[in-house]
């Protein structure tokens, strides 16, 4: 690489006083036969000039550390919203526990499903009939508590408030 | 340890706030985005250390300032309102207002990495060793995306000859 190419390589960090002592005089030495890096080192320093305009604006000092206090305090109350998911499990579950004893179907019926053969010639074996818009409250209570376990729906529950996230 | 947030604030806010001014030239607007420059470092306070707080604060400060200019949502508001040192005359500090944000507008259009370099070496000051820090990248790197840089920021700008930025002759 030429002494030209070198100058002119250097050129930018040399506009901005960052180029190392050495290598500075070697570009001050060429800057004196060439009129193109002259020009360059020029054009670069009137680049830099709006910038450094910028740079120098100053402002009123600003106070944020109120505003960090309730930034900091609003994290620490963060912890709540997981104390009450919690307690919203422990509630689904006790919920779900007291649902299925209080909608489980009569034992005698419970223990005739239980017990009942495969029926010969079922006509929809795979699925169950679609439940009726407007069933009575007993088959649609028996439909849910026949459905997931209190616990079950506790997992479900945290699920869901784990999604709103 | 880690210092609680609002000391961290009361250390930072300034130099977070003058980096933002720099660029913004407008109080509110600086305003907010130095509380978003904090907010993300409340956010993040497991992965910055905090004695990188300040370089890494000044870092987001400016590249969230310098994408407001780039979407041109407070250029007019900063050209008309800005304070421009050292002017002779309120035609002469009007003339440099225009031109420093003609300039940023040109910063905001560089690449991210170039953008980013020039913004902290030119404008906030910060020396490559802590801009190479900041970024993750060596100081030779950083060298190179300012060098880069300034010579597109240069091409960019009006009055400049397009035939000296492309390379020596």
């Amino acid at each position: 690489m030429s002494d030209h190419e070198t100058c002119f390589e250097d050129l930018p960090l040399y506009a901005i006083g960052d180029l190392d002592p050495a290598r500075s005089r070697a570009v001050e030495a060429h800057l004196t036969g060439c009129s193109s890096c002259a020009a360059e080192l020029a054009a670069l320093r009137a680049t830099l000039e709006p910038l450094q305009v910028a740079a120098a604006r100053a402002d009123e000092p600003i106070d944020l550390v109120p505003w960090s206090r309730g930034v900091a305090s609003a994290r620490q109350a963060g912890a709540w919203p997981w104390l009450l998911r919690v307690a919203a499990l422990l509630l689904a579950f006790a919920g779900g526990v007291a649902a299925d004893r209080a909608l489980a179907p009569p034992r005698e019926l419970a223990a005739e499903h239980a017990w009942a053969p495969p029926r010969e010639a079922d006509p929809e074996p795979a699925t169950a009939p679609p439940a009726p818009e407007h069933s009575p409250p007993l088959a649609r209570a028996r439909r849910a508590a026949s459905g997931p376990t209190g616990f079950a729906r506790g997992l479900l529950a945290l699920s869901a408030l784990s999604e709103d996230e | 340890m880690r210092a609680p947030f609002p000391e961290l604030v009361e250390r930072h806010q300034q130099r977070t706030y003058r980096a933002a001014y720099r660029v913004l030239g407008e109080r509110q607007a600086a305003l907010d985005v130095t509380q978003d420059a904090l907010l993300a470092l409340h956010r993040r306070r497991a992965s910055v250390p905090d004695e990188r707080a300040g370089p890494w604060l000044a870092r987001v400060a400016t590249h969230r300032a310098l994408d407001l200019v780039r979407r041109r949502e407070v250029e007019a508001r900063a050209r008309a309102t800005l304070a421009t040192p050292a002017a002779a005359s309120p035609v002469e500090a009007l003339e440099r207002a225009e031109e420093a944000a003609r300039a940023l507008a040109s910063l905001a259009q560089l690449s991210p990495r170039q953008r980013e370099v020039v913004a902290l070496r030119a404008l906030e000051g910060l020396p490559f060793t802590e801009i190479a820090a900041a970024l993750g990248i060596s100081e030779g790197a950083t060298k190179v995306h300012f060098a880069r840089g300034l010579r597109a920021l240069r091409a960019r700008l009006p009055g400049v000859d397009p035939k000296l930025s492309g390379g020596p002759t």
